[in-house]
């Protein structure tokens, strides 16, 4: 009798472990809001027409000072029903990849990247904080006010790029690149930090991308426009 | 049948005088006639036969139609030898499925095509509606490495008589989301042995635009960084010795310099064609006068101002065709310098075209388009 009471004692607390919301072994630091620059990304990838000329989300990355966190126990993604919120998802956060689709492309990032914030942030509020800070740094704005526009190339450009979003956020923040035609650097992602409570911090020195790190003699990053400028009267 | 009561070679030599619609349309008729039809030497020397070449040869016109969003099929079509004739007759077309917007189109090669997206691989013989799709590449890559194509080439080795496609692909690490350049592969497909192979090759980065990958005088051509000196350059590959060597572009080439880039074929020889795209285009023109000599590149002159052009798409006899912003395809005549426009359209920047001669090579492991 002793023995079927404990084996019903076990089999109750099991029962109640397993009922319990999905434990988070990882905490997170900080947040990776990463934006990428369509015009670049569909230069490596298909893109359906038109391509888009500004900033678009990526994703906003939970990370740890001290390991990379990725795909950590959570729930799975579930669609999005209200048609408001999915719109307003479309145009600040849209799959540009002709292979894919939106629903795709959020749940992919849920799973790889929103669920190490789930303890904090559940996922309509993940996206919500993410559209949030995207909303809060419109980078095409903060470039201009320093006269970078789309289309700029030079040996600079990074550093400007880098020192015209430092004036702005008085934050450190990163930039992505990838090997461009000719030996140029494309600019593809700018990355921004954020603490778990959406307050803007530095990005850690000693993760920052090496991949803007030119080797070549010329040095030149290019900020590109899509070819061809359809549309652009340009002098002979 | 009444071929009984005359010669074999002689019914071969009527034969070799036949279109190719005509013979596949033979080859149903009596059991010797198949057997004439079918053989490999008679498909060369009917390609290769006066007949075929003079009536033959046209344009091979790639695009998807504008209407299909998103698209999911392509369209081929054959325009006939007089495109100064006559608009409203409809081309013969093709239907391809399951094919989509971005396709490349390079050769032709003895009849065969090869259509890519980089993602896959398609060989093609659309004079008797031939279609393979290649086996994916299955290397083992080092633990942690991806691999993305920069450039696709496709040719014949005269030396073997087999067809190789060419895959140049980079291997890069994703080290957190951040991506580190490892190297650049390049992979052989012989279509013999219907499997890929690795080459050892320093070759260097290569890039992609619509246009840049051209076969020509039995070498494949790619757009590459010159590593050596700065600048940009042809990578050639010779599709018989598999031997890479790099032809650099003129000086006036300094990307980023506004200008789009096309490699073309005029009078035998290389055109590269410097072009703006936008409501003014000019396109430069300069010509490889002596086949992998950098020196030898000439300017001959600047076609413009054209509106509103995409990019050029083939040289024909005297005329250069263009795509303009709209899809549609137009030419534009070099010695009268006049544009026409044909009733031709496209889904913007679909359009691609070939000068072709058919043929009946069938692709060995192929089947017939349904």
């Amino acid at each position: 009798m002793a023995n079927n009471t404990r084996s019903l004692f076990f089999l109750l607390i099991t029962l109640t472990l397993v009922s319990l919301p999905p434990y988070h072994e990882f905490a997170f630091d900080f947040f990776k809001l990463v934006q990428q620059w369509p015009p670049t990304f569909c230069k490596l990838h298909r893109c359906p027409r038109p391509i888009i000329k500004t900033f678009t989300i990526h994703g906003l990355w939970p990370d740890n000072y001290t390991t990379f966190l990725d795909s950590c126990t959570g729930n799975s993604f579930h669609m999005f029903k209200n048609t408001a919120f999915v719109q307003n998802l479309t145009v600040r956060w849209p799959n540009l990849d002709y292979y894919s689709n939106n629903r795709r492309f959020w749940s992919h990032e849920w799973e790889k990247h929103g669920t190490c914030s789930e303890n904090l942030y559940p996922q309509e509020a993940y996206f919500n904080l993410t559209m949030q800070l995207y909303d809060r740094l419109n980078l095409l704005e903060v470039f201009a006010k320093s006269n970078i526009s789309p289309g700029a190339s030079g040996n600079q450009l990074l550093s400007r790029l880098n020192n015209s979003l430092v004036a702005y956020t008085g934050k450190i923040p990163d930039f992505k690149c990838r090997p461009g035609p000719s030996t140029t650097t494309l600019i593809i992602e700018v990355v921004t930090c954020y603490n778990s409570s959406g307050t803007a911090i530095d990005c850690p020195v000693s993760q920052l991308s090496n991949s803007c790190k030119t080797q070549s003699l010329t040095g030149i990053s290019s900020f590109e426009t899509h070819y061809p400028t359809q549309g652009l009267q340009m002098s002979r | 049948m009444a071929s009984g009561n005359f010669p074999e070679d002689v019914v071969r030599e009527i034969l070799l005088m036949l279109p190719v619609k005509s013979l596949l349309r033979c080859k149903s008729a009596c059991k010797s006639w198949y057997t004439l039809i079918t053989k490999p030497s008679f498909k060369s020397a009917h390609f290769n036969s006066n007949a075929t070449l003079k009536r033959s040869h046209c344009i091979l016109v790639k695009r998807v139609l504008p209407e299909h969003v998103p698209p999911t099929e392509s369209v081929l079509s054959f325009f006939n030898d007089k495109i100064n004739g006559d608009d409203h007759v409809p081309p013969t077309e093709i239907i391809i499925p399951h094919f989509n917007h971005f396709l490349q189109m390079v050769g032709p090669c003895n009849g065969i095509v090869c259509l890519t997206d980089h993602r896959d691989i398609f060989l093609c013989n659309p004079s008797i509606r031939d279609f393979k799709v290649l086996p994916a590449p299955s290397f083992n890559y080092p633990h942690g490495l991806f691999s993305r194509t920069l450039g696709v080439g496709f040719g014949f080795d005269t030396h073997s008589s087999e067809y190789k496609v060419i895959r140049i692909a980079e291997l890069y690490e994703d080290d957190d989301g951040d991506y580190m350049f490892h190297s650049v592969n390049v992979e052989i497909y012989d279509l013999s042995t219907d499997s890929w192979r690795e080459i050892y090759a320093i070759v260097p980065y290569v890039w992609y635009f619509p246009s840049s990958e051209l076969l020509f005088n039995g070498h494949f051509h790619w757009w590459a960084d010159d590593e050596d000196h700065g600048g940009e350059s042809m990578l050639s590959f010779h599709i018989s010795t598999e031997i890479f060597q790099q032809i650099r572009l003129p000086d006036v080439c300094a990307f980023p310099d506004g200008n789009e880039r096309a490699f073309l074929v005029l009078n035998e020889s290389i055109a590269l064609l410097l072009f703006n795209p936008s409501q003014q285009t000019y396109l430069d023109l300069w010509l490889m006068t002596e086949y992998g000599i950098a020196d030898s590149w000439t300017k001959q002159f600047t076609i413009g101002p054209l509106v509103q052009i995409e990019q050029p798409l083939l040289f024909w006899k005297h005329e250069l065709l263009l795509e303009k912003f709209n899809g549609q395809l137009v030419s534009y005549n070099l010695k009268s310098q006049a544009l026409k426009e044909f009733q031709m359209y496209g889904a913007q920047e679909s359009l691609r075209a070939v000068a072709y001669s058919e043929s009946l090579v069938s692709i060995k492991g192929g089947s017939d388009i349904n």
